[in-house]
C-alpha cells in the first residue's frame, strides 16, 4: 500500500474561527495525515476537540485557515467547474445525527435518487428506480420503502437511507462524522458492519471520526486521537492499542467501559482531573499539560511537535519512547 | 463493617421498591403507543438495579412511572401496581407524592442542560429541594455547600453562586446528582446519567454513583443503553425490549450466562478493544417494532437468529433459572416441551466471551 | 408476559420449528405512508373546533358575496323615509339613519375588509420573504444593511405611520393597502431570514451540497418546501390583525371614506346613534369578532397541524 501515492493529503491544516469579536476559537491547530486509497483512518477525541471541524475542512466544507487539502494530487480548496464536480461525486458524507440528516419532506427514493439526478447517473426512469431499489437492498432496506416518507422510519433506519444516499453517486472517499454515535448499540454494529462490507466489496476509502475508541479502533486500519485541535498520537490501530504511547490516549482507553464484570472490577481506571478545556484558551505549551499526570516544567513552555517514535508511531509528547508507559 | 453488612442483610430481604404488570400507554395521533407493557420486578435496600434496553424499549417511561412523572398524553393502565416500601404511589395525595420526590424517591436525568433552570443559581436549586422537606434556610445552604463539595465540586463555596451555564458537562451532571441526594433519598433513578458526557468524564460519574450506595446504601436504578457501564456497576440487570422484560438476573449471569437471544446480540455488538479489528460484529438486523402496533408474538421474533414458528404466533413463557430463581428470560428456546435439537442449537448461538461464535 | 395455553397447538415438532431468516421482515414499518400535507390536514380535520370555525368563515365569505343579492335591497341610495327601522321581516337587520339595509350593507362591508386583509396580507408575504430571502442568502455587509434598515421600519409605531401615509396620500383602497402593509412585512422578512439561515446549516442541505448540487437545486427542493408551512402560518396571523388594523382606521375615520365602506366604518356610524338603536352597532361588531375569531382559531390549528415540533 506504501507504494501508491496518498488519495488524501493534508498538511498543516489550521482552522480558526472568530468567536464574539477577539477571542479566536482554534477548532483545527496544525494537523497533517495522509490516507492511502481503500484505507481507514479514524480520528478520535472528545467534544470539542476539533474532529468534525477537521473532517469538515478535508471535504472542502470549511476554507482552512492555513494549511492545503490535496485530493488525488489536487487542491480540494481551488478546484472549479468540472473538477469540482468530479469531486462531489467521488467524495460524500455520511452525518451524525439521521433525524436532521434528511429532508423530512422528501420520499425515501427522491433523498437517494437526489445525487443521481445531479450527476446524470441513469438513463432512464426506470433505471433510476431499479437503482434506487438495489442500493435500498444493500443497505438490508427493500423496494417498498422507496416511496415512503421519512419520518416513520427509526433512526437506524435513516441512517441506512443516508448511507444509500452516499453510495448512489459510487464516491471512492466518504467522511463518517459520527455515524454511529447517536444510534442504539444494536444499531451501530449494523452500521459498522455495512460500513467494513462496503469497504471491502468497492473499495471505500474512509475517514471515520467518533468519539469511541472502541469504536474507531474496530473499524480504522490506522487511528488519530485528536485533543483541542492537535493530533497527540496517530497509529496503526493494533499498535496504538497495545502500546499507546501519549498520556492521553492511555488515560481514554482505560476509561471505555468494558462489558465484562471481571474485568471491570479489577481495572485500575486513570482518572482525569477536571474537564477538558475550552478551544479558546487552550493551555500554553502541550495543550494536555494541565490534566496530564507526567506534565513536566518543558510541556508548559513548549508544545511537543508529532514525531514517529516508532515505526508509523507518531506520538506528540516530550517523553514519548523514553520510558514505557 | 460487620455491622453495616448486617443491616444490610436484614433489609436485603424486604424490597423497597415493587413493580407489578405496570403498563404504561401514550395516546398520540398515529395511535395508542404501549411503552411498557406489563413489566414486575423488585429493588431491594441497597441494590443497585440496571435496565438496559435500547431507545423506545420502555426503560425511561418506567423510571417516570416510579416517580410518577407521566403526563398527558401518557397514562398508567388500571391494574398496574407500584408500591415504595408498601405504600402504593399511585394512591398518594398531592403532599404526600411532594414528599415522596426528591424526598424518598429522586432521579438524575440525561442531560443536566435541560433538567436544570438555566435562570437559577446552582446552588439555589439545591436548597429549593432541602427548604421543600423542611430544612430552614440557613441549614439548607450549608448542607448544600457541603453537598456540593461532595460530588468533587471544587471551590463549592463560589460554584454555590453560579449558574448552570458556568458548570461544564461533567460539573453539571454532578450538581444535578448532589440535588438528587441532598435529602437522603432511598432511591435514586438514574437515567442514562452520562450518555451526554464524554468518556474520561463518564467514568467519573459512575465512580460517585457507586460511592452514593457504598456509604449511604441507597439503592439505585441504573438505566442504560451500554452494558459496559453496567458491567462494574450493577448487582442486577434486567434486560427490556419494546415494554417487556426478556431477561434478568445477576450480573454474572447475564454477562457470563445469558439466555435470550437479544441479550446475546447486544452483549455481541459493542466492540471491544480486545477483539479483532474489522472482525464482524453480531448485529440484529432490522429496528425494534412499532409500539403502535406490537407483534403478537415474542416481540424480538422477526429479528431473533433462532426464530421459530411458535415464536411468532405466541408470547414466550418465562423460565426460571438455577435454583435461588434469580435468574429468569422470557423465550420459547427453554419450553418445557420443545425438542432437544432445538436446545442445541441455542447453544451454538449463545454469546461467550470473546465475541462472535457462530462464525459462518 | 404470561404465556396463553393455545386451544389449537400445533404439534411440537411444527411448533418449534426455526423459521426460515429470509422471510422475516424485520425492518417492517407498520404506520401509514403518510406525507407531510396529508398529516397536517389529517391533525387538522380532527381539530373539532377549528374545522367549526372553518364552516362559519366559509359561510361568510359565500356571505359576502351573495348576501346583497339574497336581500335584493338598494344599499347605497338613501331613503329618506325608512330611517332607523329596527330589524323586521323586511329589513332582517333594520336600517341605518339614512334608511340603507343594514343586511346587504354588512355582508359588503364583510367584503371589503375581507379583501383588504387577504390582499395586504398577500403583499406583506410576498416583500417580506423577497427581502428576507435577500437577507439569508447574500448575507455579509449587504445583510447587515438590510438588517438596520428592517429594525428601523420597525421601531416606528404603526398606528402613527400608516395615519401619517394616508394623510399625505389621501383616501382609497389603494392608499390604504400601500400604508397597511408598509411596515408590517418586516416581521416576516425576519422570520424567512432566520429560517433560510437555520436550513442552509442544515445537515440535509450540507448532504445536497457535497452531492455538488446548484444553489438552484438547494432552494427549489430543500429550502422552499420547507418554508411554506411556516409562511402558511404567518399568512394565519397576519389576516386578522390587519383586518383590526383596517377596522380601527375606519373607525377612527382615515381609512375608507364614503362611498367605500367597510365593518370598520360601520362601526363608527352605529356608535353614533348606540344609545337609541343598538342593533347598528351589534350587527358590525358581531360580524367583525366572528371574522377574527375564525381567523385565530384557525391559525391556531394550523399551528398544531404544521408545526414539526408537535409531530408525533
Amino acid at each position: 500500500m506504501s507504494s501508491k501515492a496518498p488519495l488524501l493529503e493534508v498538511t498543516g491544516l489550521k482552522k480558526y474561527f472568530q468567536v464574539g469579536g477577539k477571542d479566536i476559537l482554534k477548532a483545527v491547530d496544525d494537523v497533517s495525515f495522509q490516507i492511502m486509497p481503500g484505507e481507514t483512518l479514524g480520528v478520535v477525541g472528545e467534544s470539542g476537540c476539533g474532529k468534525t471541524t477537521c473532517g469538515r475542512t478535508c471535504v472542502g466544507m470549511y476554507k482552512p485557515t492555513e494549511g492545503k487539502v490535496l485530493y488525488n494530487g489536487k487542491d480540494v480548496h481551488s478546484l472549479k467547474g468540472a473538477e469540482r464536480k468530479a469531486f462531489s461525486k467521488d467524495v460524500q458524507i455520511i452525518f451524525q445525527d439521521p433525524y436532521a440528516s434528511l429532508n423530512p419532506r422528501m420520499t425515501v427514493a427522491e433523498i437517494i435518487g437526489e445525487g443521481m439526478d445531479i450527476h446524470h447517473l441513469y438513463t432512464g426512469k426506470k433505471e433510476r428506480q431499479e437503482r434506487i431499489g438495489e442500493l435500498l437492498r444493500m443497505v438490508g432496506l427493500n423496494q417498498e420503502h422507496a416511496n415512503r416518507f421519512i419520518h416513520e422510519f427509526s433512526g437506524g433506519q435513516r441512517q441506512r437511507i443516508g448511507i444509500a444516499r452516499a453510495l448512489a453517486v459510487e464516491p471512492k472517499f466518504i467522511l463518517c462524522d459520527e455515524p454511529v454515535s447517536a444510534l442504539d448499540v444494536s444499531i451501530q454494529a449494523q452500521i459498522a458492519n455495512l460500513l467494513i462490507r462496503f469497504q471491502r466489496e468497492l473499495g471505500l476509502t474512509y475517514l471515520f471520526i467518533a468519539h469511541d475508541l472502541a469504536m474507531v479502533k474496530h473499524i480504522s486500519d490506522r487511528v488519530a486521537v485528536m485533543y483541542l485541535g492537535a493530533v497527540m498520537e496517530l497509529a496503526d490501530s493494533e499498535e496504538l492499542y497495545s502500546h499507546p504511547m501519549h498520556p492521553y490516549t492511555e488515560a481514554l482507553m482505560s476509561a471505555i467501559p468494558i462489558a465484562d464484570p471481571d474485568i471491570e472490577t479489577d481495572r485500575k481506571r486513570i482518572v482525569l482531573e477536571g474537564d477538558v478545556p475550552s478551544p479558546i484558551n487552550a493551555p500554553a505549551g502541550c495543550k494536555f499539560q494541565n490534566r496530564c499526570s507526567r506534565a513536566q516544567e518543558c510541556c508548559r513552555q513548549k508544545a511537543p511537535e508529532l514525531k514517529e517514535v516508532a515505526p508509523n508511531h507518531f506520538v506528540a509528547c516530550h517523553f514519548a519512547g523514553e520510558t514505557e508507559l | 463493617m460487620s455491622e453495616q453488612n448486617e443491616k444490610k442483610e436484614i433489609n436485603k430481604n424486604q424490597p423497597l421498591l415493587q413493580v407489578e404488570d405496570l403498563r404504561v400507554s401514550y395516546y398520540t395521533y398515529a395511535g395508542e403507543v404501549q411503552s411498557v407493557r406489563g413489566i414486575s420486578f423488585d429493588v431491594k435496600q441497597g441494590e443497585i438495579m440496571a435496565i438496559i434496553g435500547e431507545s423506545g424499549c420502555g426503560k425511561s417511561v418506567t423510571a417516570r412511572s416510579i416517580m410518577s412523572l407521566i403526563r398527558k398524553p401518557g397514562k398508567i393502565k388500571e391494574g398496574s401496581k407500584i408500591l415504595f416500601d408498601g405504600k402504593n404511589v399511585a394512591a398518594m395525595t398531592k403532599k404526600e407524592l411532594s414528599k415522596y420526590r426528591g424526598g424518598e424517591c429522586s432521579m438524575v436525568f440525561q442531560d443536566a442542560l435541560v433538567a436544570l433552570d438555566p435562570t437559577m443559581r446552582v446552588g439555589k436549586q439545591i436548597m429549593e429541594n432541602l427548604c421543600i422537606h423542611g430544612w430552614s434556610k440557613k441549614d439548607a445552604k450549608e448542607e448544600a455547600i457541603r453537598l456540593l463539595g461532595a460530588v468533587g465540586i471544587p471551590n463549592a463555596e463560589r460554584r454555590f453562586k453560579q449558574y448552570p451555564f458556568e458548570f461544564s458537562g461533567g460539573m453539571r451532571q454532578r450538581a444535578m446528582i448532589a440535588m438528587a441526594v441532598a435529602c437522603q433519598p432511598r432511591l435514586v433513578i438514574a437515567d442514562e446519567p452520562t450518555t451526554a458526557l464524554d468518556v474520561t468524564i463518564q467514568a467519573q460519574i459512575m465512580e460517585l454513583l457507586k460511592k452514593l450506595r457504598d456509604e449511604d446504601g441507597t439503592s439505585i436504578i441504573l438505566i442504560s443503553h451500554d452494558f459496559g457501564v453496567v458491567a462494574g456497576f450493577a448487582d442486577v440487570i434486567t434486560v427490556m425490549y419494546a415494554g417487556k422484560i426478556i431477561e434478568r438476573g445477576t450480573k454474572g449471569e447475564i454477562f457470563y450466562e445469558p439466555k435470550h437471544p437479544y441479550t446475546w446480540a447486544l452483549l455481541g455488538a459493542v466492540p471491544r478493544l480486545d477483539w479483532k479489528n474489522k472482525q464482524e460484529l453480531r448485529t440484529i438486523r432490522g429496528t425494534p417494532p412499532d409500539l403502535v402496533a406490537p407483534p403478537k408474538g415474542c416481540p424480538f421474533a422477526k429479528r431473533c437468529e433462532l426464530c421459530m414458528n411458535v415464536c411468532l404466533e405466541e408470547e414466550p413463557p418465562v423460565k426460571a433459572f438455577g435454583e435461588d430463581g434469580t435468574h429468569s428470560a422470557a423465550c420459547w428456546l427453554y419450553a418445557e416441551d420443545a425438542p432437544q435439537e432445538v436446545l442445541e442449537k441455542a447453544k451454538k448461538f449463545a454469546f461467550t466471551r470473546g465475541g462472535r461464535t457462530n462464525e459462518q | 408476559m404470561n404465556s396463553k395455553t393455545n386451544s389449537v397447538k400445533l404439534p411440537a415438532s411444527e411448533r418449534y420449528a426455526f423459521v426460515d431468516q429470509e422471510t422475516l421482515q424485520g425492518d417492517e414499518v407498520v404506520r401509514k405512508n403518510i406525507g407531510y400535507w396529508a398529516d397536517a390536514a389529517r391533525r387538522f380535520y380532527k381539530n373539532k373546533v377549528a374545522m367549526f370555525f372553518l364552516v362559519i368563515l366559509v359561510v361568510m365569505i359565500i356571505m359576502s358575496i351573495l348576501g346583497p343579492i339574497i336581500s335584493g335591497k338598494d344599499y347605497i341610495t338613501i331613503a329618506g323615509g325608512e330611517k332607523n327601522i329596527a330589524p323586521n321581516s323586511k329589513y332582517w337587520f333594520g336600517t341605518d339613519s339614512m334608511g340603507r339595509d343594514l343586511f346587504a350593507r354588512a355582508w359588503v362591508g364583510l367584503r371589503a375588509s375581507l379583501l383588504v386583509a387577504a390582499v395586504a396580507s398577500v403583499v406583506q408575504l410576498v416583500i417580506g420573504c423577497l427581502y428576507g430571502a435577500i437577507m439569508a442568502t447574500v448575507g455579509g455587509i449587504v445583510d447587515e444593511i438590510m438588517m438596520r434598515i428592517v429594525e428601523v421600519l420597525s421601531c416606528l409605531p404603526n398606528l402613527i405611520l400608516v395615519t401619517l401615509l394616508l394623510v399625505v396620500f389621501g383616501n382609497g383602497y389603494i392608499q390604504l393597502l400601500f400604508a397597511l402593509s408598509f411596515s408590517s412585512w418586516t416581521g416576516t422578512a425576519r422570520l424567512v431570514r432566520g429560517q433560510l439561515l437555520k436550513l442552509k446549516e442544515s445537515e440535509y442541505v450540507l448532504a445536497s451540497k457535497a452531492l455538488g448540487s446548484s444553489n438552484a437545486h438547494r432552494i427549489v427542493k430543500h429550502l422552499l418546501p420547507n418554508t411554506v408551512g411556516l409562511l402558511i402560518l404567518e399568512m394565519a396571523q397576519a389576516i386578522p390583525s390587519v383586518i383590526f388594523s383596517e377596522s380601527s382606521l375606519s373607525f377612527l375615520g382615515i381609512g375608507l371614506m364614503p362611498p367605500n365602506f367597510s365593518l370598520g366604518s360601520m362601526l363608527a356610524q352605529g356608535q353614533t346613534a348606540m344609545a337609541f338603536y343598538p342593533y347598528q352597532l351589534v350587527v358590525p361588531c358581531v360580524l367583525l369578532s366572528l371574522l377574527v375569531l375564525s381567523f385565530n382559531v384557525i391559525g391556531d390549528a394550523l399551528r398544531d397541524a404544521l408545526d414539526p415540533q408537535l409531530r408525533n
